[in-house]
């Protein structure tokens, strides 16, 4: 789990709201990509990893619409986020940990904001990331949409 | 429990005996009351029996087959009659007469036209208004409707409204002496459309004698329900095994009628979302992956009483392969969203937002977990073949 590892060091290190939305954009991308590619693991996640995929997309198009996220400098990442080798369920650990922590660092990030737009975007983004890890995070107790 | 056309066909029935049952002397006052009621409700008569015919043509039908003739003339006489009535009460208008409508009977006459008229109402909320005013069904009952067989059956029923109302309002042309009774011109009117009147119950009653499916057209009248959606019933935990198929049931009709009722409205640009779409297909995906669940659970080898019925247990097998090709088309189109970014609204249809309840639904059924959810906290162990009745 390079890659999400890799995400979360960057969107924990962001330093100002671009940066962060940089970081929380592709972070999402990454959830999005690991989702579908767990979806057929096992039928008892299924649910869960369907929705998530599809929310974290919700997630990157909140941040894709907030004015100050910068324009991408990085070539696409074309290796895969999950290897097939790794356990389902650490799986699901790791992309809800890194849900969790986009869920804690965007509303900061928007109290802070200064423009109405990246306020609306960090919001809803938020909003997405704390879903996502209701969704898969093995022990939780937070109320969310289910 | 959503009201249904039969029950407005009978009280207006009701009405009509309870009007027309007294031989009491009417009242003058009453009588034009009576007259201006009976237009209404001569009018509705005729709309309920015209409105919804496919083709309608000016002229008699040139093939001289029994059940359409007959019907087209009983639906020609009710608007005529309807028409004839209408000038009475102009003949009454002109000369500023009023009436009593506090009379038992002409009540019962307003009442009638009221129910009918409601009738009418239910029937039109299985169409829409097209852009230049054309027609087009919104549910799965607008082509019953439509249809020639129901027509008849609904061309009878006011076919034997008028073979009742006729014998009373001739009545009322000659209940008091000229000097003092209804104009001459109102009665020549209201005794024309008596006459209209016989000659529309005659046919309707050719009509059905001819028409060899009469029986089940009246039976699928009654039944035509008012087209709106169930009350929304989001699922609680606890709910019963017989509470989870119901509840299936409302909500899978509730979103064919929400999304029935989207597709044929008008609607701003960029209320339909990707967000939404996304929504409706991968909720349609988990629905139907938990029902392939059900399927092969009840598939298994002495899951049921159906264990010993091959030709059963091979028709669920094939419904389980169907179901899994469905889900994952629709899983599919719920990947192909992941590239659009259509709209910023974050405002969802309402069957995006509702199918929620479907999944949860279906997913109670297909597990033992009473407060099943997608989320991972709850995913659990399937029920058992034994569970599933």
């Amino acid at each position: 789990m390079d890659a999400i590892t890799v995400l979360s060091a960057r969107v924990r290190g962001a330093v100002g709201l671009p940066e962060l939305l940089d970081a929380g954009f592709d972070a999402f991308e990454a959830i999005r990509a690991a989702a579908r590619e767990c979806e057929d693991r096992t039928p008892e996640l299924f649910a869960a990893f369907m929705i998530a995929g599809g929310t974290a997309t919700e997630g990157r198009n909140a941040l894709n619409a907030a004015p100050s996220l910068p324009p991408g400098t990085s070539a696409p990442n074309t290796n895969p986020p999950v290897s097939a080798a790794t356990d389902v369920y650490g799986i699901a650990d790791e992309l809800a940990d890194l849900a969790g922590l986009l869920a804690r660092r965007l509303p900061k990030a928007a109290a802070t904001a200064t423009l109405s737009g990246d306020r609306a975007a960090c919001d809803d983004a938020a909003r997405a990331a704390a879903e996502i890890h209701q969704l898969l995070a093995g022990d939780s107790d937070e109320t969310g949409p289910w | 429990m959503r009201p249904v056309l039969g029950e407005f066909l009978a009280a207006a029935g009701e009405h009509i005996d309870a009007a027309t049952k007294s031989n009491a002397p009417i009242p003058y006052e009453a009588a034009c009351a009576a007259v201006r009621e009976l237009a209404r409700l001569l009018t509705t008569m005729a709309g309920c029996a015209n409105a919804f015919i496919r083709h309608d043509p000016p002229q008699p039908p040139a093939v001289l087959e029994l059940p359409a003739r007959a019907d087209w003339d009983a639906r020609t006489g009710l608007r005529r009659a309807a028409v004839r009535m209408r000038v009475a009460v102009s003949v009454l208008n002109d000369r500023e007469e009023n009436g009593d409508y506090d009379h038992p009977a002409v009540a019962h006459l307003t009442a009638a036209a009221d129910c009918l008229a409601t009738g009418h109402d239910l029937l039109q909320t299985h169409f829409s208004l097209g852009p230049f005013g054309s027609r087009h069904g919104n549910s799965r009952w607008a082509p019953v409707i439509t249809s020639t067989t129901v027509n008849h059956a609904l061309t009878a029923h006011m076919g034997a409204y008028a073979d009742r109302i006729a014998p009373w309002a001739i009545r009322l042309t000659g209940a008091h002496p000229p000097d003092v009774g209804l104009p001459l011109q109102a009665r020549i009117a209201v005794g024309t459309a008596c006459q209209r009147l016989r000659a529309a119950a005659a046919a309707s009653w050719a009509a059905s004698r001819y028409q060899p499916a009469i029986g089940d057209a009246h039976a699928l009248l009654r039944v035509i329900p008012l087209n709106t959606a169930p009350p929304r019933h989001s699922p609680s935990n606890g709910e019963t095994l017989p509470g989870l198929w119901r509840g299936t049931i409302t909500t899978a009709e509730r979103l064919r009628h929400l999304t029935r009722s989207f597709a044929s409205r008008p609607h701003q640009p960029g209320t339909f979302t990707a967000a939404a779409r996304q929504r409706i297909a991968q909720g349609a995906a988990i629905t139907g992956h938990c029902s392939e669940l059900i399927l092969r659970t009840l598939t298994e080898p002495g899951a049921n009483q159906l264990s010993n019925a091959p030709d059963a247990m091979a028709a669920l097998a094939r419904a389980a392969d169907a179901t899994h090709t469905a889900w994952s088309a629709w899983r599919a189109v719920a990947h192909a969203w992941d590239s659009f970014t259509t709209g910023v609204s974050k405002s969802l249809t309402p069957a995006a937002t509702e199918i929620d309840d479907l999944v949860l639904w279906v997913g109670r059924l297909a597990h033992r977990d009473p407060a099943w959810t997608p989320a991972r906290g709850h995913t659990g162990l399937l029920r058992e073949p034994a569970d599933l009745g």
